[in-house]
């Protein structure tokens, strides 16, 4: 699945004194959990051809990191929160 | 403008951006008549009992002349009403309009046992006529409304009551009456609430008429008819504050919380005690910080 992210801010139109909070979204960096297969391949003895198999278990693959950046936009600071995703301003 | 921002995952950058329209800037210095009130140039319909509107109707009752308003949603605009008005729904916006009256309240926001909610002003005069029979105030307190860019003048309890989810900016309050043993303020909620909000106002209760005696502050919550506990979410930011016992009443250390007391101007000299009171900054979430008297000093 292809990752995308965005980027929400409410209330969009704030009155002053309002705070504002932006959040990050990201969708589609999941983990992929390890597999199983079969590996399959053919030995020949005296003329003879053997099909063998065996199973095999692949790793799987942790969600990538993720780094979210101060939200920025003239007249306002954000300020970081408890969640790594979540940034607030307060409206002058 | 749009809010930007920037996501890395692994190694993948995304450069974002979400809509943000923010507000007008506040108008440089404080309100007052220049930018309070109904806008110079605007024509104002002259009401008298008799006449009626969508929503609207001037009658007499008791005698006394009344401006009711009875459908949710209902807009005054530059309307000039000289009697008390009263509001029997939801949602309600005057715009551009000037009443005047004197009595307990100029606008009356109840039908008891029912209060109306979401009561808009915008560019209103509300004046008392510097009554002096009753204590008058402005507005009845009901919830969620917004007042802007409004000169109350001519009161001798209060201007406009604050409950839950009001904002008063950009206003002017002035030119109150002093009746002994009266005590009024400029603004006050008295019943707990959350997001209550004065936004840079300019509030003045040096009385133009009788003693200065009885201004208990500018900006106040009390704990009349809840505990100061009930109380989650005020914001004091960017006021003028003139006159009173205190300039405002802050109940920080009686329990509220999110009380944010910041950035005000306040009058040297013009309090009997001292610019605020019950300030407690630092525990509930409740600040007081960046104000200052007019010459820049700040106050701790």
């Amino acid at each position: 699945m292809a990752v995308q992210a965005s980027l929400t801010v409410a209330p969009s139109s704030p009155a002053h004194g309002d705070t504002v909070t932006a959040t990050y979204s990201v969708t589609g960096n999941d983990p992929i959990p390890p597999s199983t297969g079969t590996v399959h391949g053919v030995a020949t003895v005296g003329g003879q051809a053997l099909d063998v198999q065996t199973t095999i278990t692949l790793p799987g693959t942790p969600a990538a990191s993720e780094s979210f950046a101060v939200p920025t936009m003239s007249g306002l600071t954000f300020v970081a929160t408890a969640n790594p995703r979540v940034f607030t301003a307060l409206v002058p | 403008m749009p809010v930007t921002g920037k996501v890395t995952v692994g190694g993948q950058v995304f450069n974002l951006s979400a809509p943000l329209t923010l507000p007008p800037p506040v108008t440089p210095g404080f309100p007052d008549a220049t930018n309070t009130g109904v806008p110079a140039g605007t024509v104002l319909r002259n009401i008298v009992v008799g006449n009626s509107g969508p929503g609207w109707s001037a009658e007499t009752v008791g005698g006394n002349p009344v401006f009711y308003v009875r459908t949710a949603g209902t807009l005054i605009d530059a309307f000039n009403i000289p009697f008390s008005v009263k509001v029997m729904a939801n949602n309600v916006t005057f715009k551009r309009t000037r009443i005047a009256a004197s009595g307990y309240y100029t606008i009356n926001v109840s039908d008891p046992p029912t209060y109306y909610n979401g009561l808009t002003l915008t560019d209103c005069e509300i004046d008392g006529l510097n009554g002096t029979g009753v204590p008058g105030i402005a507005v009845m307190a009901g919830s969620n409304a917004t007042y802007t860019r409004c000169n109350f003048h001519g009161f001798g309890s209060s201007g406009p009551r604050m409950a839950g989810g009001c904002t008063l900016q950009d206003s002017w309050i002035h030119g109150f009456v002093c009746v002994v043993p009266e005590h009024s303020a400029g603004s006050s909620a008295n019943g707990g609430g959350t997001n209550i909000r004065w936004l840079h106002n300019n509030i003045d209760m040096i009385p133009i008429v009788g003693p200065n005696s009885c201004a208990s502050n500018c900006i106040s919550i009390y704990s009349d008819f809840a505990p100061a506990s009930a109380y989650d979410g005020v914001q004091m930011i960017g006021n003028r504050i003139r006159g009173g016992a205190y300039g405002i009443y802050t109940l920080q250390n009686q329990g509220a919380k999110n009380v944010r007391v910041e950035n005000n101007v306040f009058v040297r000299g013009s309090f009997a005690f001292g610019p605020a009171a019950q300030v407690q900054s630092g525990s509930n979430g409740n600040t007081f910080s960046g104000n200052t008297y007019e010459d820049g000093a700040p106050i701790n």
